[in-house]
């Protein structure tokens, strides 16, 4: 899924994929406005795909091959993760309860271009620590967009998210990693969410990455459910987690999944 | 949407784990013999620079024997002379310290430094 190599893209390309993203802004928002106790995740999915669909996209996540043998491919176009879930979460048939946290990943195909982005948000009041978690984790993701400028490295990336997420004594996910994206939603390089500054691949203009840092208040450790897509904390704390889709530029990284 | 990570050349390893290496006991000497095939005796020193002492079991100090030890091949690759008189450093295994490994050769104005 995740061979070759970096294929960096021309303005002309970049252009098609921040359209794609601002349709996924847009879903993304329309779900936000739609999240209050109550409401289930399979609702939140729908609102997404009609959305997405109406917009002239495709949703991405909708038939994702799961990388293990076995499990049958991902059958919603978000994935809503709540609470200890860190992502992957199969929308449904849960109903979300004041002090929830819910972490929604969507991805939209348009005119062929990916776009992927995630954000956790709180149901109703939330307790501080969660609040926390989500502040830190939203500026980790900032911190990353920053350290993502052409002549940097990879791992100028995660060193930025490791640095600011261990300083706030949090942990860091390290299943999983954010990706390149483009013509299809998983191409190199791997992004990981920790790493050496100035280590791993190059950062050259036109590349784009969806940076995503998954950050857990206890362990770092990850269970899955039977059904073999949703990842949990292995000891039950909260986990969040944001993303979005930015690409490389010679005026410095770009964020292409925001609302026009 | 997360994939999960591919532990390949794409995904520089975590800094933080630590590696789990052999143990090896580092130690100077001073060589006392020269032996063919590169092979040396090495009287150890303390960090002192005086002759090591080891408490044996009785609770008296002793001196520790000279220790049978080779030239490490990346000296070898590099000539690196060792005569008798020199200072050296040298790893020993924690299973056997009768034989040591000699890992480098101490200028004089380097001498004992830790």
């Amino acid at each position: 899924m995740m061979s070759g190599s970096i294929k960096p893209k021309t303005p002309a390309q970049i252009e098609a994929m921040a359209a794609s993203g601002r349709v996924l802004a847009g879903a993304l928002d329309e779900i936000e406005a739609a999240v209050r106790p109550g409401v289930t995740t399979g609702e939140l999915n729908t609102v997404a795909e009609s959305f997405i669909r109406d917009h002239g996209g495709i949703p991405s996540f909708l038939g994702v091959p799961a990388a293990e043998p076995g499990v049958k491919p991902f059958p919603g176009a978000i994935c809503a993760s709540i609470n200890d879930a860190i992502v992957h979460g199969i929308p449904g048939s849960a109903e979300l309860r004041e002090g929830d946290i819910i972490s929604l990943d969507c991805g939209v195909i348009l005119d062929g271009w990916h776009s992927d982005s995630a954000r956790t948000l709180a149901v109703g009041e939330i307790d501080p620590d969660a609040s926390r978690l989500l502040d830190v984790t939203r500026a980790a993701l900032a911190e990353a967009i920053r350290a993502a400028v052409a002549g940097g490295h990879i791992g100028d990336i995660g060193a930025a998210v490791q640095k600011l997420v261990e300083e706030a004594g949090l942990t860091i996910v390290r299943r999983f990693v954010g990706h390149g994206i483009g013509r299809t939603m998983h191409e190199s390089p791997q992004v990981p969410n920790f790493g050496r500054s100035g280590g791993g691949p190059a950062l050259l203009p036109g590349t784009t990455l969806a940076i995503e840092p998954m950050v857990n208040i206890g362990s770092a450790g990850v269970v899955f459910d039977a059904d073999g897509w949703t990842a949990r904390t292995d000891d039950g704390s909260l986990s969040a987690h944001f993303e979005h889709t930015v690409a490389i530029t010679h005026a410095g990284p770009r964020v292409l999944t925001e609302a026009a | 949407m997360p994939p999960p990570r591919n532990r390949n050349r794409d995904a520089p390893d975590p800094p933080d784990e630590p590696s789990s290496k052999t143990p090896v006991i580092e130690i100077e000497g001073e060589v006392v013999d020269s032996l063919p095939n590169t092979m040396f005796l090495v009287k150890p020193i303390g960090p002192n620079g005086q002759p090591l002492r080891i408490q044996t079991g009785d609770g008296t100090e002793d001196e520790p024997k000279a220790i049978l030890a080779h030239l490490a091949g990346k000296m070898r690759l590099r000539f690196i002379r060792v005569g008798v008189g020199d200072r050296v450093r040298m790893q020993l295994s924690p299973y056997d310290l009768s034989r040591g490994r000699i890992t480098w050769r101490l200028r004089a104005d380097q001498r004992v430094e830790r």
